[in-house]
């Protein structure tokens, strides 16, 4: 079958229109959904990721502080038993000096020294600091354990830096002389 | 007579019509039109749950914003943490030396006199090196600070010779090192005798012992010295 020119140009027209809507419905239709379908599925994917993220967040959020208003109340605790006053010198004689009497024994040159370097060694970045303190007294072997044990046992922020126990002399031989240095926790 | 096919002809035109390759084209293009705009239709509602998911989880992470941001600022747990260990591990690493004294007193026999009691305590500085992680790489010295704490005394005994006097000592060393209510603060050391035991190290830092004079006993003054387990952990030097 012989087409006219006329036909020929028409055939030609309407199979490049055809064409084109076909191509553009093609690319810009079914490509793009499918485009969109993968994109859809990554943005899906990212949002349940933020939003795990951030549910675990909030979960950690409410843990930590469930934690910290733990940690917290044992620090407040702990701070309440602290030496009070700045320097706390009068604060220890008091206390120090009522448990010395307890056990019948009398502090005597009390001072208060600095202790840098274990201060760093146990509290490096943190806002307390060791302060020592050093004293003086004298008693029986039984007397000075019993008076360590109630230092040691009753006062937590308390440890035991130096001491030195010398015996007595010739006439009274069991009364020892202890010269004593604490390492107390204040605040910085 | 001339016969004219008229009809022929007629089936030609109706012919030419039924095939025109440009209604043709545009039938088929049609069809293919129509069956492109179906598939789009099926993906378009086959990504309908995906598109109910996708507004689903972004409500959801708008609620959860609203509520993080409702907790308000967040707390900082590690510097809590930090400062709560550090005053645990004070309270539970503190040497204490009562415990000490007492097993001590109770250890020395009444023969013996404890004439001087005395902690010292240090700190050392210890250095670790590695080789560097490349070649020709210069080492990594990793330096270290160690609490160290020693416990010494002095004791004094009296007895009828000298040989009896460093007998004393002697007991009192074994006494020493095999007291097991001391195994929690003294340095352990290996059994002597190569056993699978271990026993207190205890060093006898001086040892001075007189022979007896006229009426008085032998005498003997001993310092012990027993290296205390710390328990903190060595800081590390930056």
């Amino acid at each position: 079958m012989k087409l006219s020119p006329e036909k020929q140009k028409n055939l030609i027209l309407t199979a490049v229109v055809t064409a084109t809507v076909i191509g553009g419905l093609w690319f810009l239709g079914i490509q793009g959904l499918k485009k969109k379908q993968v994109n859809d599925n990554k943005k899906l994917a990212k949002l349940q990721v933020d939003v795990k993220a951030r549910s675990d967040a909030i979960q950690k959020e409410i843990d930590s502080r469930a934690q910290a208003s733990a940690y917290q109340a044992f620090l407040v605790s702990f701070e309440e038993k602290m030496p009070r006053g700045n320097p706390p010198d009068t604060w220890l004689v008091k206390e120090l000096g009522a448990l010395a009497k307890r056990h019948h024994l009398e502090l005597l040159n009390t001072a208060l020294q600095p202790i840098k370097e274990l201060s760093d060694f146990k509290f490096k970045d943190q806002p307390y600091q060791l302060v020592g303190f050093h004293f003086e007294f004298k008693g029986e072997l039984s007397q000075i354990g019993k008076f360590l044990e109630t230092i040691e046992n009753s006062m937590p922020m308390v440890e035991v830096d130096e001491i030195h126990i010398i015996s007595g002399s010739e006439v009274a031989p069991h009364i020892h002389t202890v010269d004593m240095r604490i390492a107390i926790i204040t605040k910085s | 007579m001339l016969r004219l096919n008229l009809f022929y002809e007629q089936q030609r035109i109706q012919r030419e019509k039924d095939y025109d390759p440009v209604r043709l084209t545009i039938v088929g293009g049609t069809l293919i039109i129509l069956i492109i705009l179906v598939v789009g239709a099926i993906l378009y509602f086959k990504m309908e749950p995906l598109r109910k998911d996708i507004q689903g989880a972004e409500d959801q992470l708008k609620k959860l914003n609203a509520e993080y941001e409702a907790l308000g600022k967040p707390v900082d747990f590690p510097r809590i943490q930090a400062q709560a260990n550090a005053i645990q591990n004070h309270m539970e690493y503190r040497t204490l030396f009562a415990t000490q004294l007492d097993i001590l007193l109770d250890v020395i026999p009444t023969n013996c006199q404890m004439r001087l009691f005395k902690t010292a305590r240090g700190m050392q500085q210890d250095e670790k090196s590695t080789p560097g992680r490349k070649k020709d790489a210069p080492p990594i010295i990793t330096k270290t600070i160690v609490l160290r704490l020693e416990m010494a005394f002095e004791i004094y005994t009296e007895a009828r010779s000298k040989v009896e006097v460093l007998q004393i000592r002697d007991q009192l060393v074994e006494s020493f090192r095999r007291e097991s209510r001391f195994r929690d603060w003294v340095h352990q050391v290996p059994d002597e005798s190569g056993g699978s035991n271990v026993w207190n190290e205890v060093i006898v830092a001086s040892s001075m012992a007189d022979d007896p004079k006229g009426d008085s006993m032998a005498s003997g003054l001993f310092e012990f010295k027993l290296p205390l387990v710390t328990k903190y952990q060595p800081r590390e030097l930056k």
